[in-house]
């Protein structure tokens, strides 16, 4: 399973000429090696954002960015800053690409780098967030819910980096370390919270994963059957959208479990019986699609249910030898 | 006279990896029609299947599902509803470095909009890293719109798993 590596680049306002030495030099870094995306409208969560200085859109998304948020401005006297680059206008697009090859090294290791500027490693459980964190789960959806900024430690794994903000994750360690990690006992993780202004430097490459990828993995692993505070099993609730399942963990009954709440509005009782997926799994899955904000809540239930589809049973045998044959190899 | 026909359908524009991906899950080569292209996809790649890809698997008791990959020139839409009557459901595949990959999907969507009314639909975002010009999220957004709840999944058409689980999908949708 990849974890992404890419760079984000949210680039809103640019004159023609700019974006397209900006794609251009983003092209030939990615064809390099340096996986960038670009974006033209305004990201909130992108990792880097490009602006003309001198523009009134440039200067309005300037103005309302977040502080920590790194900045590339275009201009005709360019001035450096914290966490600011400036490259000359009109823009060279050897100098751009230069620049954005250096950014692109040197941002990997930002996360990793602010480990070391912290306070001291705390258990999870003695955390003065006033949440009660009893597993990964319970701390990974705190920090997104409270856009915290955390250190995650498990021994003798890799630290994890967890951004509620930007809503990444950031490790040396492979996805594998991190599943790791998840299944770890919230006695033996020992988090910190992070600084939100952090230094550049340092060079050491990171995997950047989102953190609703981890969430996931945390919910189905954590939750064993325990439906979170809060939520019942006769409220009908329907999906919002599929769960990228190619790139997440997933039990087989999980693409049923998606099939069903996709077409129509269900209660998590309905969903175990219809399924015959067994409870517990059915709460793991609830669980793990609600904290990833896939689940809609449905009131006018009866309205919007679509009528059952027969199903003859020798269509049904075909659909399940396809499965059978097309199982994964994992 | 004839069996039915069991088939599943790949589409989507050029160069998404249709396929690429048909020859990832089937058991041998697509046989296709791949020829150099000389008009403005050429641009993209320098080969192009015309008329369409086809392969197979075989399921245990004997019986063959083929799979049928749409021709991606938009020229050659006119053999799209051909080749999809019938089918067991269809594949989308779309490119993550098209210059608009929304409006590609929301036009396959329409274009096979009696068939997947019929099926269903699963949606594969391939060739992601190159320049991403779309996320997951965004087609995810404009589905539910569309009050479509498909799956999307971020799929490399080289990967037999990854396209193994679109199918998933699509077999998990028509079962339900
Ligand atoms: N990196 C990457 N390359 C891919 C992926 N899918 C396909 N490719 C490559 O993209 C190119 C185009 O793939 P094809 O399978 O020929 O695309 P197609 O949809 O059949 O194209 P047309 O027949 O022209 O419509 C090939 O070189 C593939 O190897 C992917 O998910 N990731
Ligand atoms: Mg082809």
């Amino acid at each position: 399973m990849p974890i992404t590596k890419q760079l984000h680049i949210s680039s809103p306002g640019l004159a023609d000429q700019d974006l397209v030495a900006l794609r251009t030099a983003v092209k030939l870094l990615s064809q390099a090696g340096q996986s960038f995306s670009l974006e033209e409208k305004y990201k909130n969560s992108a990792h880097l954002l490009v602006l003309d200085e001198e523009s009134d859109g440039g200067r309005a998304v300037l103005k309302n960015s977040r502080a920590g948020q790194v900045k590339l401005l275009l201009s005709s006297q360019p001035q450096t800053g914290k966490n600011v680059v400036a490259i000359q206008k009109p823009v060279d697009i050897n100098t751009l690409k230069n620049l954005l090859s250096k950014l692109f090294v040197v941002m990997q290791a930002q996360l990793l780098k602010a480990t070391q500027s912290l306070h001291a490693d705390k258990p999870v459980s003695d955390q003065s967030s006033g949440t009660p964190t009893e597993n990964m789960f319970d701390l990974l959806l705190d920090i997104k819910a409270n856009r915290r900024t955390m250190e995650i430690k498990s021994e003798s794994l890799p630290t994890l980096l967890v951004d509620g903000e930007n809503r990444s994750v950031a490790t040396s360690g492979s996805m594998d370390d991190v599943i790791k990690t998840v299944q770890t006992p919230a006695n033996l993780l020992r988090v910190k919270k992070l600084d939100g202004e952090t230094t550049l430097s340092g060079t050491q490459q990171l995997n950047i994963s989102s953190l609703d990828t981890i969430l996931w993995v945390a919910a189905i692993e954590c939750s064993k059957g325990k439906l979170l505070p809060g939520h019942t099993i006769d409220k009908p609730v329907k999906l919002k959208a599929w769960p990228n399942f190619s790139r997440t963990s997933f039990r087989p009954d999980h693409l049923k479990l998606a099939a069903m709440l996709a077409r129509n509005p269900l209660t998590l009782a309905e969903l175990s019986q219809f399924s015959q997926v067994p409870y517990d799994d059915v709460v793991d899955f609830y669980n793990a699609a609600y904290s990833v904000d896939l689940i809609e809540f449905q009131e006018n239930l009866e309205q919007m249910r679509k009528p059952e589809q027969k199903q003859d049973s020798k269509r049904l045998g075909l659909l399940s030898k396809i499965a059978k044959r097309l199982a994964l190899s994992g | 006279m004839f069996n039915q026909v069991e088939k599943i359908i790949f589409t989507g524009p050029v160069g998404a990896g249709k396929t690429t991906a048909i020859g990832s899950i089937s058991e041998e080569p697509p046989v296709g029609t791949d020829v150099a292209c000389t008009d403005e996809s050429r641009l993209i790649k320098d080969k192009t299947t015309v008329a369409m890809d086809y392969s197979y698997i075989t399921l245990e008791e004997g019986t063959r599902v083929h799979l049928y990959g749409t021709p991606g020139q938009q020229r050659f839409d006119f053999m799209w509803k051909i080749l999809a009557k019938g089918g067991i459901g269809l594949v989308i595949l779309i490119n993550r470095d098209h210059p608009d990959p929304v409006a590609q999907m929301e036009f396959y969507l329409n274009s096979f909009d009696d068939f997947i009314a019929e099926t269903g639909a699963v949606i594969g975002l391939t060739r992601s890293g190159m320049q991403d010009n779309v996320d997951v999220g965004e087609l995810q957004a404009r589905l539910f719109e569309r009050q479509q709840i498909f799956p999307v999944f971020e799929v490399d058409a080289r990967s037999s798993d990854d396209v193994k689980i679109l199918v998933q999908a699509l077999l998990a949708i028509l079962s339900c």
